[in-house]
């Protein structure tokens, strides 16, 4: 998906447009940050990675086509820089690969349903209950999200990748298989099995002191 | 035939669970969807799950709210340097 001004903002970076440029960093630099925490460990590193990308993507400016946006452009040029100074970390795992299955249904343990002896099997034995308690609720919204920011932390890369794009910076399935250079059906799987861990940690966190997790 | 016994092609909760992303992103088939519908009406376990699933996505989009990540000055100036740089280097159009 092409945005509107994206032709007449790169046409500016070509000319050497320096406000061009600030605005441009200015919208995408948080952006950049939350994703190339995600590969490397130290602040340092993180800014390093962001420069390092934008001397790329200026080396690089004169062969954007603009078959995506820009900053699908800019991030699949973020994740490159971001997954080689990984590798001299000596930190990643491929990214392409799904990486292993996730224990239990999507954070939910396999004694949560039935067998295959039970009465309906593949059904609840113990049936999750809605929360009681709106986490979005302004006396909790704080230390919610400090506990949705350590899960989405604790996230191997490739997952903490798509659920930060899609859920953090609003992106569509399609540009973040597109950026990140995996298929649709692995974003979608990838975000899945994200969204379940970052679910049970506020689980966790929102039925502390009732004795037992929805 | 009543409600509560499972038919053949009917979902089970495991299935629903690990389709809600598809369901939310509305990437299933139409009969699917319509079988993860039906699913839904009358299973509150599920539909916990599903609500939970949509809470925890809402609340994931607040950590844009952060402001560690904000362009700060001096990382501002270091970039407008690189790009000072680039465009002295570049040959002229």
């Amino acid at each position: 998906m092409v945005m509107a001004g994206d032709a007449a903002v790169v046409e500016a970076l070509r000319r050497g447009d320096e406000q061009a440029f600030a605005e441009v960093v200015e919208r995408f630099h948080p952006m950049l940050r939350r994703i190339a925490r995600g590969y490397v460990r130290t602040d340092e590193a993180v800014g390093d990675v962001v420069q390092e990308t934008w001397i790329a993507v200026l080396r690089g400016i004169d062969r954007f086509e603009g078959r995506s946006s820009l900053r699908t452009w800019v991030v699949s040029i973020l994740v490159n820089v971001a997954r080689s100074l990984a590798v001299k970390e000596a930190r990643t795992v491929p990214f392409t690969s799904l990486g292993p299955a996730d224990d239990g249904v999507a954070g939910f343990g396999p004694e949560r349903f039935q067998g295959p002896d039970g009465e309906y099997p593949g059904h609840w034995t113990t049936p999750p209950t809605p929360w009681t308690e709106d986490p979005e609720a302004s006396a909790l919204a704080g230390e919610t999200r400090a506990v949705v920011a350590q899960a989405v932390a604790a996230l191997p890369e490739s997952q903490r990748a798509v659920i930060t794009l899609r859920d953090v910076d609003g992106w569509t399935g399609p540009e973040v298989a597109a950026a990140l250079g995996i298929s649709e059906g692995n974003q979608r799987v990838l975000l899945h099995r994200a969204r379940a861990k970052v679910r049970l940690a506020l689980d966790a966190h929102l039925t502390a002191g009732e004795g037992r997790a929805s | 035939m009543t409600q509560d016994v499972p038919e053949d092609d009917d979902l089970t909760c495991t299935q629903v669970v690990m389709l809600i992303t598809d369901y939310l992103d509305d990437a299933l088939p139409t009969t699917e969807r319509a079988l993860l519908d039906e699913h839904l009406a009358d299973c509150d376990g599920c539909s916990a799950v599903l609500e939970q699933f949509r809470t925890t996505v809402a609340v994931t989009g607040t950590l844009a709210q952060d402001d560690v990540d904000r362009l700060d000055d001096t990382t501002r100036e270091e970039l407008l340097g690189v790009f000072r740089r680039w465009s002295a280097d570049r040959p002229p159009a």
